[in-house]
């Protein structure tokens, strides 16, 4: 069954013939191939679309990472304001500190590490110290109020300044220890089950360790506000007052009290080595 | 300043088109497509359905491209594809049915004869396509394969699922029918003159 003439016309002609397709058909065939990629995309790496649903949590996280990173000083400035620096420290700094250390630097002693005390009246000296402690908090006050623009060197000219003429007795643990040698009378150091010369070596190392941690801490304080108000005699002045405050504490309570103690500590040491039957 | 590619060649633009380059989907859109669409139109007068079957052959095409081995006509290759969409989208709404062509007695090979008419009474084309497809569709289905698309009777019970013998019936009696109506307009032609 072969084409007649009228077939081959028509065939020739539809093999040319052309109508030509609106121009929105290749916008929606443009869109459908978009689809068939993206499709394609994630049959060949099926990870892509995990990380694709992944990735916004990542970006949250990333901001909150910068966000806390960015805020943190101002958290810090929050907690530890320059003013909170030093009243923080004026609150939490004991006055005299609690001896933790097996070695004790002394004043006075060169050259030596005398261990620290072992006997029953060294803790409680330790303790007198600790509840004696000098409130320095007003000094600090004054130093708060004025800017922390200070040199460190400015501070440690006054902290010598202060130790010369300020606390000038302080320095010598013997000052102490000749109030403590009315202490053990002839009657009581019959009965001691130590020597005398033992003791006196152990009050002097154990004042000689308060007197540091007195000089230490005050002093810090104090020379702080002393650096701070040399330039201010109004100041200076209301320095000069609390310095004289710390000092006539220094030497009428606290010296009044270890030696109070050291006696009754000693005295009840005795009876109890008196009671014991030989 | 943005370089546009210029594929001189088919096989350019097939390499452009396998390598996802739109350009390359574009250019060969915009050959091919007033083609594929006649063919299209020709098994559908709905126009939007002649365009949705259009984008459906061409994300087809771009899909098997890998296919084509270059071994024959690009075009003929793509002719195929159309063809192939507009008898999936025929059968899918069961739109012919060849059950009683078994039936049927196979005509004589000659017994039908389209000449073509003279220059001066030849009736247009459009005319003359537009008497194929109102034939019967089993008929219009048959010739349309057949003698426009270059189907041979073999393909044509391959791709419409019925027998050589039932897809020749179908074609004498399309010619038979188509004869006589380029009769009538013979007859009526001479009338107006």
């Amino acid at each position: 069954m072969e084409k007649n003439n009228l077939e081959k016309y028509l065939s020739d002609q539809a093999q040319d013939m052309e109508t030509m397709p609106r121009k929105l058909v290749w916008e929606a065939l443009s869109k459908q191939l978009d689809g068939v990629a993206q499709q394609q995309d994630v049959v060949n790496n099926p990870k892509a679309k995990k990380v694709a649903h992944k990735a916004p949590l990542r970006k949250w996280a990333l901001a909150a990472m910068v966000a806390g990173l960015l805020l943190s000083p101002f958290v810090w400035n929050l907690r530890t304001t320059p003013t909170d620096t030093v009243n923080e420290r004026s609150r939490t700094t004991p006055a005299a500190i609690v001896n933790t250390h097996s070695t004790t630097p002394t004043i006075g002693v060169t050259g030596a590490t005398i261990k620290a005390p072992s006997l029953v009246v060294s803790n409680s000296a330790q303790q007198l110290i600790l509840e004696q402690g000098i409130d320095h908090s007003t000094a600090t006050k004054v130093v708060a109020k004025k800017t922390l623009s200070t040199s460190s060197a400015d501070l440690r000219l006054a902290q010598e300044q202060t130790l010369s003429s300020v606390l000038p007795n302080m320095h010598d643990p013997s000052d102490v220890e000749e109030g403590l040698a009315v202490v053990l009378s002839p009657e009581m150091e019959e009965y001691a089950p130590f020597k005398k010369s033992h003791l006196d070596n152990e009050i002097t190392v154990l004042l000689a360790q308060a007197i540091t941690e007195m000089h230490k801490n005050p002093q810090e304080a104090i020379a702080l506000s002393k650096g701070l108000m040399a330039q201010d005699s109004a100041y200076l002045a209301v320095a000069n007052e609390l310095l004289f405050e710390v000092e006539k504490d220094l030497n009428t309570t606290f010296r009044a009290k270890v030696i109070q103690e050291l006696k009754l500590n000693v005295i009840k040491l005795s009876q109890s080595m008196a009671q014991t039957p030989q | 300043m943005k370089i546009i590619p210029i594929y001189t060649t088919e096989k350019q633009l097939v390499e452009g088109v396998l390598a996802e380059h739109r350009t390359a989907q574009k250019t060969l859109y915009d050959r091919f497509s007033p083609k594929m669409y006649a063919i299209c139109c020709r098994y559908f007068r709905d126009q939007s359905r002649a365009e949705d079957l259009l984008m459906e052959g061409f994300l087809k095409v771009f899909g098997k491209l890998h296919t084509f081995s270059f071994n024959g006509s690009f075009e003929g290759w793509m002719r195929k594809i159309f063809v192939r969409i507009c008898l999936d989208e025929l059968r899918k709404n069961n739109s012919f049915n060849f059950s009683d062509s078994g039936t049927l007695e196979i005509e004589a090979p000659d017994s039908v004869v389209l000449e073509l008419p003279e220059a001066e009474t030849r009736p247009s084309l459009e005319y003359l396509l537009h008497e194929v497809n109102s034939l019967p569709l089993n008929y219009s289905l048959v010739f349309s394969l057949y003698v426009l698309d270059g189907y041979s009777h073999q393909e044509i019970s391959t791709e419409l699922g019925i027998s050589v013998a039932a897809s020749k019936v179908q074609l004498s009696r399309a010619r038979k029918t188509l004869q006589q109506r380029l009769e009538s307009f013979k007859t009526s032609q001479h009338g107006k003159k």
